[in-house]
């Protein structure tokens, strides 16, 4: 399947995304995920 | 066929005792968590943009029937139960127990049949409702209440993909909204949910501000994706619109914001060394892709279109702008997916030679080839540059061209470009990535890959992997 994807190439795919964030130290409980959109349930600020 | 019941109501109260506890750890805080969005929010109903911004505040605010887990799994959000029946067509939700809108309204089989009647209205231009119409594998045909906490939604075929089409992330679960959140004339002046936090204030092009919902009462199961528990351990939370990525990074260095959600990648050696702040890197379920549009008479032979993956040297593009933290991949299954198998490594290889050969026997004689990136994203406009670098040194006639995010999504829409950088969404369930660039007849932004028989393919062991789940089965 991969194979005739790569013969048809409608799309060239360089990689696996990846996300950062950054944060004051006064953050806590903050974790990225594979979903990317940033969850603020569960964190907290001091 | 088969009758799955949800969670039982015994691990309920179990942990309705923990999560009890925990809001006392919380009550103690009356902070506003400071943060930041780089394009203002772009509407309040649910699903109406799959954008970064609308869509980290939107889920804060709106929850619906089901949602992912982080391995695109799908699990209960407002349903208690689900069911399935009438081998596989019917799905009847029974909703929590208890469950209040912002407004103060309870949550009722109404609520949902009005939201979804709004979704599946045309008139209502609702941009997920391709999901669910009959145009990509899944039809709707009816949502009805059966009582006060019971709504089916039935289908005209059976579908396997069913769930997890409503649990997307970028249709924002295709949440409930209660009615009052639309005024007479149709338009959302509102976001009226059930979620942790409530809409306090859109002041556009400043801030949006969510409180804390008091009546919120989380699921007893730990928090997972977009799923199980969320406690709101803040009163406040705060998004600054800040579109420029240095005066972002200044804000968080100055204490102004207290998050970055989305730093940019070529500013996180700076970040790092601020002893103020730590950043964290997370493989998104998602990927970088290049489409090319494939009428055009540049890019038309395969061969050329062959020659510029060749080109690319995934391994730099990758320490370049990302700091090294992507492996290099040529498929469209992300690595974070348990579909992404050896044969999906392949194909990525960095050969310039081969490149140089394929443009030779396709009689390539310069033509010029434009890659669109928009400005507002670091990372895509670097992208974009370093693409054209790498095709200009195999000797491809490649220019980049710069426009507006907004405009270079409507190119990607209408299909009026070469080739463009676009890094994907991410679908926790890899069948919708696929499906994005594959399914639909003619319907707008699906057809990058439409014609392509090689992405029809990868998409089939998707298919057939729902096919064989129980319909139903969470």
């Amino acid at each position: 399947m991969h194979k005739l994807y790569l013969q048809d190439m409608p799309m060239v795919v360089w990689g696996t995304r990846v996300g950062f964030s950054a944060m004051r130290k006064n953050v806590s409980g903050y974790e990225g995920w594979p979903g990317q959109k940033p969850r603020f349930w569960g964190v907290s600020v001091n | 066929m088969g009758h799955r019941n949800l969670p039982g109501r015994l691990l309920r109260s179990a942990l309705v005792i923990a999560a009890g506890s925990m809001l006392l750890t919380g009550a103690a805080s009356a902070q506003t968590l400071r943060t930041v969005i780089n394009a203002d929010i772009r509407g309040l109903m649910p699903g109406r943009s799959p954008d970064i911004s609308t869509g980290s505040v939107l889920q804060n605010v709106y929850e619906g029937l089901v949602a992912w887990r982080a391995d695109g799994s799908v699990a209960p959000m407002l349903a208690d139960k689900i069911e399935t029946s009438d081998e596989g067509r019917s799905y009847t939700f029974t909703l929590r127990d208890g469950i209040t809108f912002h407004n103060g309204a309870p949550l009722t089989a109404k609520e949902v049949v009005w939201t979804w009647t709004r979704f599946l209205d045309p008139k209502s231009a609702w941009p997920c409702r391709g999901n669910f119409d009959g145009s990509n594998a899944i039809k709707v045909e009816t949502v009805e209440a059966l009582d006060d906490r019971r709504v089916v939604f039935h289908l005209a075929s059976p579908s396997g993909a069913f769930l997890s089409a409503m649990a997307r992330a970028d249709c924002d679960s295709t949440a409930i909204a209660h009615p009052a959140s639309v005024d007479a004339d149709g338009n959302w002046i509102a976001a009226i949910g059930t979620g942790p936090f409530k809409l306090a204030e859109w002041r556009k092009g400043q801030f949006v501000e969510l409180a804390r919902f008091d009546a919120y009462k989380p699921r007893s199961e730990a928090a997972d994706g977009l799923a199980g528990a969320k406690a709101a351990k803040v009163e406040k939370i705060r998004f600054e619109l800040i579109p420029d990525a240095q005066a972002t990074k200044l804000a968080l260095f100055q204490g102004k914001i207290d998050i970055w959600p989305e730093a940019d990648s070529n500013q996180i050696k700076e970040l790092q060394q601020n002893p103020a702040v730590s950043v964290v890197s997370t493989p998104f379920s998602a990927i970088y892709a290049l489409p090319f549009q494939t009428r055009d008479p540049a890019l038309a032979d395969p061969r050329i279109r062959q020659a510029i993956n060749y080109a690319i040297d995934r391994q730099s593009m990758s320490a370049a702008l990302v700091d090294g933290k992507v492996p290099p991949s040529g498929s469209l299954i992300p690595a974070t997916s348990s579909y992404y198998g050896a044969v999906e490594k392949t194909g990525a290889e960095f050969d310039p030679a081969k490149a140089k050969a394929l443009l030779a026997q396709a009689g390539y004689k310069g033509e010029r080839i434009v890659i669109l990136t928009n400005k507002q994203n670091a990372i895509m406009a670097d992208t974009a540059i370093y693409v054209q670098s790498m095709l200009r040194a195999v000797g491809l006639n490649a220019e980049v061209e710069m426009l507006e995010f907004g405009a270079q999504f409507e190119r990607y829409y209408a299909g009026r470009y070469q080739m463009m950088v676009w890094n994907v969404t991410p679908y926790l369930d890899p069948l919708f990535i696929v499906e994005r660039f594959t399914g639909g007849q003619g319907a707008p932004g699906r057809q990058a890959l439409g014609q392509s028989q090689g992405a029809r393919a990868a998409e089939e062991p998707l298919r057939r992997e729902r096919r064989r789940q129980a319909p139903g089965a969470l």
